[in-house]
């Protein structure tokens, strides 16, 4: 008998140890996953009032700019309806007013046009062995590059002009924001598309001067297709707003 | 006598809950994985006595040998971004299977064999 207690008390001598080292271990352990599931559920209700705040004047903007859009909308029918009357009247009174009422139309920009003038492409460089130690700043068409073009065409006498989908107004601001341009607030893509209308061959000759714009474009090897020529180049209305340039920033 | 390493699991338990010891929660996985060995040389070591070759230096350094190696296993997945402590579940809960089996099989042909006497 004592041969076989021994190994029995021994038995559990040893399972009792381990028994208690594991319940050690086990209640730990039930702590540390207690505290897990607490930090989880506390990072999942972290409160960040900044980002709270940006939702919110977020939300507030979008709110007023349809109140707005709404109020855009009823004003430009009671507009429509009053240059009606206007026009009745003025057609009674003086017969020039309803000339001049839409030559500061086209001059402002609002209204669709169509008429000769030039269209032309312009585009980021596409040629791959382009000296070195070139800034690859060269290569892409930038904000300042439509600028100068647009002044070009404005100085040469244009009576519109239009970039891709934008017309540009008395009030377009024309801005580089990172990867893409805005314009008129609207973010365009490449190519740009310009539209002028305005006497097609003194547009031409401006821009295709020697060493003007075009030039200097071809020489930082942008793509160009040459200005083109037409009877009809038609030119969208401007569709935003004339508070300044307060958009573009 | 089965009764003291009960009392044993409850003291470990008891003493766990009640002191302020704690492993830091980012040591959590391998105290889980350890666990898991712990429980497999537990019941390896009822299997084994049930069997009737338990060796006591044998379950003892099976014990912090298996929790060790497990916890070890774990950190090196860790270090080099392979989950090495799926291994360790898989082998320590299949084994941790095949012991319960093996006590419940026991278990029932001892009750067969004397029906008053169950360990």
């Amino acid at each position: 008998m004592p041969k076989k207690t021994n190994p029995r008390v021994k038995l559990i001598v040893s399972l009792s140890v381990i028994s208690v080292i594991l319940g050690l271990m086990l209640s730990m352990q039930y702590k540390n996953t207690r505290a897990a599931a607490k930090f989880q559920l506390d990072a999942a209700h972290v409160y960040d009032p900044r980002a709270q705040y940006t939702a919110d004047q977020l939300n507030k903007t979008k709110e007023t700019n349809s109140q707005y859009e709404a109020q855009l909308e009823k004003l430009k029918k009671q507009m429509f309806e009053l240059e009606e009357k206007a026009g009745d009247i003025a057609k009674q009174e003086s017969p020039d007013l309803k000339d001049e009422l839409s030559k500061y139309r086209v001059m402002s920009g609002i209204l669709p046009l169509k008429g000769e003038g030039i269209t032309f492409t312009l585009d980021d460089s596409m040629v791959k062995d382009v000296p070195k130690d070139w800034d690859p700043e060269l290569l892409i068409v930038h904000d300042s590059d439509l600028m100068n073009v647009t002044n070009e065409l404005l100085i040469a006498g244009a009576e519109a002009v239009q970039i891709n989908d934008q017309r540009i107004s008395s009030t377009t601001g024309i801005i580089c924001i990172g990867p893409v341009i805005k314009i008129n607030g609207q973010k365009i893509n490449r190519p740009y598309e310009f539209r002028a209308i305005g006497n097609k061959d003194r547009l031409e000759a401006a821009l295709t001067l020697k060493g003007g714009v075009l030039d200097i474009f071809r020489y930082r090897t942008l793509t160009i297709q040459p200005p083109k020529k037409s009877l009809s180049v038609s030119i969208n209305g401007y569709s935003g707003n004339f508070n300044g340039l307060s958009e573009n920033k | 006598m089965i009764w003291i390493p009960v009392i044993g699991l409850m003291l470990g338990v008891f003493i766990g809950l009640s002191f302020n010891l704690t492993v830091p929660l980012q040591y959590s996985s391998y105290l889980s994985i350890a666990i898991l060995a712990a429980l497999d040389t537990v019941f390896g070591g009822i299997r084994a006595s049930l069997e009737r070759h338990f060796d006591s230096s044998v379950f003892i350094s099976g014990f912090f040998f298996n929790t060790l190696l497990a916890a070890l296993l774990a950190f090196i997945g860790v270090q080099l971004g392979v989950d090495l402590y799926l291994a360790a579940v898989f082998a320590f809960g299949v084994r941790l299977f095949n012991n319960i089996a093996a006590i419940r099989r026991l278990m029932v042909t001892r009750s067969r064999k004397h029906p008053e006497k169950t360990l």
